[in-house]
């Protein structure tokens, strides 16, 4: 191609990049030689979704009950940690709560090394999720959805969340919502 | 560059019925780097036989296979036993990788069964030099063990040796039901080890993505029943008899098909399939290409029904 001419930006089209939840309480998977139950938050249907689990699960294989007031909580955060580290290839993690918690338990999961074979979830609602934001660089719980615009918990700049879930961070990403009607390189904004 | 001269500048028997080679570049430059599991398909005396390199594979000037003599093969590691002589040179293709070690793991857990430590061996290498975290078990005939002395260095003497094989069962058992989470197992070895190991793994709740093994082959495939198979570029058909491959009926009727093993392990001589039901009998495609039924490996593969279509 010349200098002269002119160059046509192509757009991919959007590629799907957001969390497909179950319509209803995934089954327990019976191959499993144990079983991680996590239920975070204490609304009536994560303890009826992670009660049905621990009922099925217990009959096939050992089943270790997690029960968390909010993954953000250190002492939670831990009994986490502990146990997705005392847990064994075999295992199944069965994660139920809100969008936000689950997320984040799944991401936790997969840091410890789990794979989507191991993995099933069960959100009670979407109202809330992870949100990456691009410049404070830091994830914070926002009541949003994808596409809505928001005020950063940490920078305070009004941010568009994008419907792009990423999973090495474990969020949704999200970006100054006027960031395109700012005044070019030379006022830009950090 | 499709194809590597190399010189043997070392042979040596380890123990016996192995004989481990050392090949450089007759001119002593830089052979291409491989990724921990290749291995090297070296032609030996008019078979094409792989190998495992069991050498480093960053920047390597030279390439190490250890090679068993099959009595009742089909001669390429007699060959390599009694034909090939230190300074001669023989013909390779360019390392191939089958068998890598998945970079994300927690842990790497190898087991290895008689030559079949071969790869493992790379990977130990490649191990070390990144720090991964590893956990060997190898079985063996007493005395007839080879690279020992290199998976106990690699292993600061950790991995675990088995002579006995119902010991190394039971030893197995206990080792994949205490993996943490994150571990990724690699299996190499006689077919029926590969088949108890993986199947014990399967058991204990492994998922299939967490399982790599290689196998050096298939056993003796039964012959087939016949079919036909209608060329569309040309619109002729050739008859495929019992007993006769459709890869040596292809070559038979002047179709050129590139191939390497002709034992459904390569990938060399995969063709695509126009109509009909492939039957599968390969180690190379995925389960998931297998049922998409629109290609097939010609020299184990033949037809699920009376007729297949091959765009040739």
């Amino acid at each position: 191609m010349t200098l002269t001419e002119p160059v046509t930006e192509v757009v991919p089209p959007p590629a799907p990049s957001l969390p497909d939840w179950p319509a209803d309480p995934p089954a327990v998977d019976p191959s499993a030689t144990s079983y991680v139950v996590v239920a975070v938050g204490a609304d009536a249907g994560t303890r009826e979704v992670a009660g049905a689990w621990v009922a099925d699960a217990e009959g096939r294989a050992p089943t270790t009950l997690v029960v968390l007031d909010a993954v953000a909580d250190p002492r939670d955060r831990a009994e986490l940690t502990e146990a997705l580290e005392r847990a064994r290839t075999g295992v199944r993690v069965m994660a139920v709560g809100g969008q936000h918690d689950v997320l984040a338990v799944l991401t936790a999961a997969r840091d410890a090394g789990a794979i989507d074979a191991e993995l099933a979830a069960y959100c009670t609602h979407t109202d809330d999720l992870p949100m990456y934001c691009a410049h404070c660089r830091a994830t914070h719980r926002v009541e949003a959805r994808p596409g809505e615009e928001v005020t950063c918990p940490g920078c305070a700049r009004v941010l568009e969340i994008h419907a792009h879930f990423t999973r090495a961070l474990g969020s949704f990403l999200a970006s100054d919502a006027h960031a395109a009607g700012l005044p070019g390189p030379t006022g830009a904004r950090p | 560059m499709t194809t590597l001269e190399l010189l043997v500048t070392a042979a040596v028997h380890p123990v016996p019925g192995i004989r481990s080679l050392t090949l450089a570049a007759p001119d002593g430059r830089d052979l291409p780097g491989f990724v921990p599991g290749s291995h090297l398909v070296i032609e030996c005396g008019g078979r094409s036989n792989a190998y495992s390199l069991t050498s480093d594979g960053t920047a390597p000037t030279s390439y190490t296979v250890s090679v068993l003599e099959v009595p009742d093969g089909s001669g390429g590691s007699r060959w390599v036993h009694r034909e090939l002589r230190v300074g001669e040179v023989v013909t390779a293709r360019l390392p191939r990788s089958l068998f890598p070690p998945v970079a994300r793991a927690a842990k790497h857990l190898l087991v290895a069964g008689g030559i079949g430590v071969t790869p493992i061996v790379s990977h130990l290498r490649a191990a070390r030099t990144w720090r991964r975290e590893t956990e060997v078990h190898y079985v063996f005939r007493e005395g007839r063990g080879a690279h020992v002395d290199d998976v106990l260095a690699l292993t600061d003497g950790a991995a675990e040796l088995h002579t006995d094989r119902a010991e190394f069962c039971a030893r197995l058992e206990k080792a994949l039901a205490d993996q943490p989470l994150g571990t990724h197992l690699y299996v190499c070895g006689p077919a029926a080890m590969i088949d108890h190991v993986l199947d014990t793994a399967r058991g204990l709740g492994w998922p299939e993505s967490r399982l790599h093994c290689e196998r050096f082959g298939l056993d003796a495939l039964d012959p087939g029943d016949p079919f036909d198979v209608t060329l569309t570029a040309t619109g002729t058909t050739v008859r495929v008899p019992s007993g006769t491959s459709l890869l040596e009926a292809l070559e038979t009727s002047g179709v050129d098909v590139p191939n390497l093993c002709r034992q459904g392990v390569c990938g060399e001589c995969r063709i695509p399939v126009a109509a009909g039901t492939p039957l599968h009998r390969d180690l190379f495609l995925t389960e998931e290409e297998k049922a998409a039924g629109d290609a097939l490996m010609a020299c184990v593969s033949r037809s699920a029904g009376p007729s297949l279509e091959v765009p040739l």
